[in-house]
């Protein structure tokens, strides 16, 4: 379960301040997925880093009832370079000081379509959506209770896109984690999500069920806009 | 007007005394003044392609080809391999494209120097920042690499690769790093600027609804061949089967389906 009230973010550089959040209120109920839409600089990835704690509000209150595991955009840079995948997938297990039973990586990476033989491979001989699976799994081994996806699919074809994306809800309906999926892809997150958040300049234009953006139950022009862009 | 024409490009690469094809058997033309767009998955061989129209291929690779003619030239096997004048690319990330430490306007003089111009470097500088909408030039051409947003890096690779008056411009992915409002304002100025210097483009791209609507034509490209050729208004009404998987394996906003198709690559492999 997610939930904020308010919350802002200032940023304070070279004596100027940046309102970089302004009053952000929303509620995701556990097992849910939230998208959060909007353009770059609108604040989307600044509501991941305060849920994760990277970034510190300003004010307001927020409560996270469970484990968080972030997804990067980048699967090319979101792994260690010189870690085998094995390696990454303990890493999280060694700093949550569990246990670490190498069949169960195992099982983990084959819930997310790969085989034992990628145990000990480097992420550079992985193409770009054999690594966003290891990213997935990498949530997985610790059984996150929260994902958060910061435009996870944006850097891959839209075939291996769409692998990911069946991959994402058979593990949710498998797990019942949290998703909030951050993105800029109006498709994705209506295929994704029960609730839209659409952001602009750091503020909420509005919260909406992919539902009623597919019917058209648009009330601000901004978000209609975004529609219109998108083909 | 043929702009370009090439005719059974094979490219192969020898891995460990193995012959690996890369491009096999490719023809294509270009006509003058047309916005050509490629699509196709990665691996399928589409910037190698663009490398092999540029001329910056690596030289450890084995190619042929019957005819190459660019700009009412014959190409030559060997000079195939020599950058082409007249030519000119921007890729995918802006921001890795520029000399992270170099000022905008410095990289632009260079690229005027490039084509032989010695006056006035400043003063066309900024006028070439103008011309692609950058309303501030002069506080641009101070900035470097990484003090610019993606979309104004885009930018200023256009300005850059404007000012070497390119008779064909290759766009490779230029707009996937960007959102969905710079994307339009990124594509319409490629167009835009096409058109008023005579300029040639290719647009490549995994993303098949941009392509069909900012092309005249398309190639989609499948692991090294060139399997369909159509207009851009036919891109989604195709019958190919790999071209159909590419579109349906898209999610859009009025899908209601649970689950998306995905490739079955196995069909495709030549």
């Amino acid at each position: 379960m997610i939930s904020l009230k308010d919350i802002s973010v200032i940023f304070h550089k070279n004596g100027e301040s940046f309102q970089a959040l302004s009053k952000i209120s929303f509620h995701v109920p556990r097992g849910k997925s939230f998208g959060i839409i909007g353009e770059s600089g609108s604040g989307k990835t600044t509501i991941l880093n305060v849920l994760s704690k990277m970034v510190a509000s300003t004010s307001g209150s927020f409560k996270v009832l469970g484990s968080l595991q972030y997804v990067f955009q980048d699967p090319y840079s979101a792994l260690h370079p010189y870690y085998t995948i094995g390696k990454i997938l303990e890493e999280p297990l060694r700093i949550k000081k569990h246990s670490i039973d190498k069949k169960e990586i195992v099982r983990v990476l084959e819930t997310v379509g790969l085989s034992e033989d990628y145990y000990f491979r480097f992420p550079h001989q992985l193409s770009g959506g054999q690594r966003q699976r290891v990213s997935i799994a990498r949530a997985l081994v610790v059984q996150a209770d929260i994902l958060l996806l910061d435009e996870p699919t944006s850097a891959l074809d839209v075939s291996v896109q769409a692998e990911i994306l069946n991959l994402l809800k058979d593990l949710q309906e498998r797990h019942g984690f949290t998703m909030i999926l951050v993105t800029h892809d109006l498709g994705v997150v209506s295929f994704m999500c029960e609730e839209i958040l659409v952001m602009r300049q750091g503020s909420m234009v509005e919260i909406l069920s992919s539902e009623a953006l597919r019917k058209g139950a648009i009330t601000q022009a901004y978000t209609q806009e975004l529609v219109d862009l998108s083909f | 007007m043929t702009l370009l024409t090439l005719k059974s490009l094979n490219i192969s690469l020898s891995q460990r005394h193995r012959m690996v094809p890369i491009l096999r058997d490719i023809s294509l033309s270009v006509k003058k003044g047309e916005t050509l767009g490629i699509v196709g998955e990665s691996g399928s061989g589409k910037s190698m392609l663009m490398y092999f129209l540029l001329g910056v291929l690596p030289k450890n690779l084995e190619l042929s080809f019957e005819t190459f003619s660019f700009n009412n030239e014959n190409i030559s096997l060997p000079h195939s391999l020599m950058i082409r004048k007249d030519m000119a690319m921007i890729l995918q990330d802006p921001k890795t494209s520029l000399n992270p430490v170099m000022t905008i306007r410095d990289q632009i003089k260079e690229a005027f120097t490039l084509k032989g111009e010695r006056e006035n470097l400043d003063e066309k500088v900024l006028q070439a920042l103008k011309e692609v909408s950058i309303e501030d030039p002069e506080r641009i051409a101070g900035h470097y690499p990484f003090e610019l947003s993606g979309g104004m890096a885009q930018r200023v690779m256009i300005a850059m690769m404007l000012a070497l008056k390119p008779k064909l411009l290759i766009a490779d992915e230029p707009t996937s790093s960007l959102d969905m409002h710079i994307q339009k304002q990124i594509l319409s100025l490629l167009h835009e600027k096409a058109r008023q210097h005579d300029m040639t483009l290719v647009i490549v791209s995994h993303d098949l609804p941009l392509i069909s609507t900012h092309c005249d034509r398309v190639i989609v490209m499948c692991q090294g061949s060139i399997i369909e050729t159509c207009k851009a208004e036919d891109l989604n009404h195709s019958t190919h089967p790999y071209t159909k998987g590419l579109l349906e394996c898209l999610p859009s906003l009025h899908d209601r389906r649970k689950r998306l198709p995905v490739l079955k690559r196995e069909m495709f492999h030549a």
